[in-house]
């Protein structure tokens, strides 16, 4: 951003168009997702080849339960997660941080709320590219028949304080990772899945991977270290890496790259070698004091451009905030 | 500083400054002032942020940051008798559910009206006037199948407190009939107006879920009161206050939502000149459903033309 001008009426002024003009580059304005792209996907859930019988709850053949080890904050809501794979096809694990996924590839993800089902989440790879994911939310109907489609996102969806996001958010968030899939990953999917689930032995095993990794990649440190840089990876890190991939249009949640927050899967030698101790610890997180570390306060804080993670959550993680504080005084 | 700022400056200033020192009375109130003989262009920009009501199933509130832009000119057809253009455009940044933001940009609808002056004789030194006007609209207020416009002009409604919804409803031809009076006792001013939009719809292709309908007319009531006391022959400061009644929703509600909407505003006017006068506006609402939500600020610019 260019430099403001002295004057100070001059300075308000151009402050003011600072907040609309495109020159600006404002990190939460996102592009809209394409309309016709989206009018090309299912109008409802039970069309979108995620199950067999929606009625009974029977999956589509080749669909598979997984769930991440580390899971993204969503205001405590509980969540599933699904994927398909094209028949044969296979996700290139060249880059085991980033994995590329087949032109075909699927991808669900149910939230309920108090045992009510809101919304399912569906992201298809539509082309070959990196950029050629799709995304749109299904908003349940009242009886849980089916899922509608919901391009605008809702807000306060079925009575609940949840928000379903619109087509176009789902970039903020997956569009930072060149495999835009954030929770099926090496690293995510290295801990024993639970039964009927499955993890990253399974996939070796089912020969979904051209590359299976020699071994399953550990996170260092102790219990409370662990939680941290989990944490940390999941909640931060698809915006905060160092390795996003280009983008064009709208900034979309693309911050200046000082931090990076990644469980690199070849950096995990020791917490020191993390990217998170290299690039955060003495930046925004002041060791042993977490009231005077900006990550700390911006983890345990709510409202318009004061909180971390900015997007999709309205409640603070006492959890995850508690696992922090602890990891900040050891350190 | 530098020669090319400089020149800069000068040509951007020089025409205004000759059309401000054209000897003609310039008033940027409430009411538009008719006094002047030839014409009067008039400016608004009013930036603010919202969070309106918009009534949609899933989405029953339009909030963000927007632009609301009015430029308007009259034509003195007679001493008492103008014709009036006004021409608003939005431009905005839409909140997404989960937090980003949307940039969109929408026209209102214009409208072409005329308006009457009735100058009854001074009573006392305090002068009084009473004025009439009749508009009509063009629906070019936007429409698309991804609402993101409409959105854009529920946050300019939010800004203006839901005072204009003949420029902001998208599918309606608006008709407005409105009656004010200005009495000016020495150095206070005070106005009083009430509007009446009727809110003809044409299309509701736009509406967006099942669950939204429409009337075949919207019905809105608007009363503003104003009181204003010159300070010094450049300085005159005002403050305002705006009753918006939704009497026929244009859209029927999909939600419990208040048909009443205060708005007050405090203003600092600068007379430049006989003809040129400046607005800063700072205004917002203390109840109904922009309570809390809703600030904005802003400029209007007045210059008589002879």
């Amino acid at each position: 951003m260019p430099a403001l001008p002295r004057s100070g009426s001059a300075r308000a002024a151009v402050m003011l168009l600072a907040l609309l003009g495109p020159g600006c580059k404002r990190y939460w304005v996102c592009d809209e997702a394409s309309p016709s792209l989206i009018a090309e996907l299912p109008q409802r859930l039970s069309e979108t080849g995620l199950y067999a019988n929606l009625a009974s709850g029977e999956l589509a053949a080749g669909v598979l339960a997984y769930t991440p080890q580390f899971p993204l904050w969503s205001d405590g809501a509980d969540k599933q997660r699904w994927i398909l794979l094209p028949s044969g096809a296979q996700i290139d694990t060249s880059n085991m941080d980033d994995w590329g996924f087949p032109q075909g590839t699927k991808v669900w993800k149910q939230f309920s709320v108090s045992g009510v089902r809101i919304e399912t989440r569906l992201l298809e790879k539509r082309g070959p590219g990196d950029a050629d994911w799709i995304s749109l939310a299904y908003v349940w109907d009242g009886d849980e028949h089916d899922a509608i489609a919901a391009p605008l996102g809702a807000i306060d969806a079925r009575g609940t304080d949840h928000d379903v996001p619109a087509a176009g958010e789902c970039r903020a968030c997956h569009g930072g990772r060149r495999s835009f899939i954030l929770g099926f990953s090496a690293l995510q999917l290295a801990a024993p899945a639970p039964a009927g689930q499955i993890d990253l032995d399974g996939l070796s095993e089912q020969g979904w991977l051209t590359r299976p990794p020699a071994s399953k990649p550990v996170v260092p440190g102790t219990a409370v270290e662990v939680a941290a840089l989990g944490y940390f990876h999941a909640n931060c890190s698809h915006c905060h890496n160092q390795t996003r991939p280009e983008q064009s249009g709208a900034r979309c949640f693309d911050p200046d790259n000082d931090y990076d927050f990644t469980l690199a899967v070849a950096h995990l030698d020791d917490v020191h070698s993390t990217p998170t101790y290299r690039t955060v610890v003495g930046g925004a997180v002041k060791p042993g004091d977490p009231d005077g570390s900006k990550l700390y306060r911006l983890m345990s804080s709510r409202g318009l451009f004061r909180q971390m993670p900015p997007l999709a959550t309205e409640q603070i993680d006492s959890v995850a905030l508690a696992s922090v504080r602890a990891w900040i005084e050891g350190l | 500083m530098d020669r090319g700022a400089v020149k800069l400056r000068l040509t951007l200033c020089t025409p205004l400054l000759l059309i401000a020192t054209r000897p003609c009375f310039a008033e940027p109130a409430m009411v538009p002032d008719l006094t002047a003989r030839g014409g009067q262009i008039e400016a608004q920009a009013h930036f603010g942020v919202a969070t309106a009501p918009f009534d949609v199933t899933t989405l029953h509130q339009a909030k963000g940051q927007a632009f609301a832009l009015l430029a308007a000119a009259r034509y003195a057809l007679s001493e008492p008798l103008w014709l009036e253009l006004r021409a608003p455009i939005v431009l905005g940044s839409v909140a997404q559910p989960a937090g980003s933001y949307v940039d969109a940009s929408a026209l209102g609808n214009p409208e072409l009206g005329a308006r009457y002056r009735f100058i009854a004789p001074n009573s006392g030194g305090a002068a009084l006037a009473l004025f009439g006007a009749a508009e009509i609209g063009l629906p070019l207020a936007s429409h698309d199948r991804d609402l993101m416009p409409n959105r854009v002009l529920a946050i300019a409604d939010g800004i203006e407190g839901r005072g204009h919804p003949e420029w902001f409803t998208p599918g309606v031809a608006p008709i407005t009939a409105s009656t004010a009076l200005r009495w000016t006792p020495a150095a206070w001013s005070l106005e009083a107006e009430l509007r009446l939009p009727l809110l003809v719809r044409l299309s509701d292709a736009n509406l967006p879920s099942p669950g939204a309908s429409t009337n075949p007319v919207g019905v809105a009531s608007i009363a503003r009161v104003e009181a204003r006391y010159r300070l010094s022959q450049r300085l005159s400061l005002a403050s305002g206050a705006q009753l918006f009644f939704d009497l026929v929703p244009a859209v029927k509600h999909v939600r419990p939502l208040s048909r009443v909407q205060d708005f007050e505003r405090l203003s600092l006017y600068i007379h430049f000149s006989p003809s040129a006068a400046l607005v800063v506006d700072m205004q917002t609402a203390i109840a109904g459903e922009l309570a809390g939500s809703t600030v904005a600020g802003g400029l209007r610019a007045t210059v008589n033309l002879q």
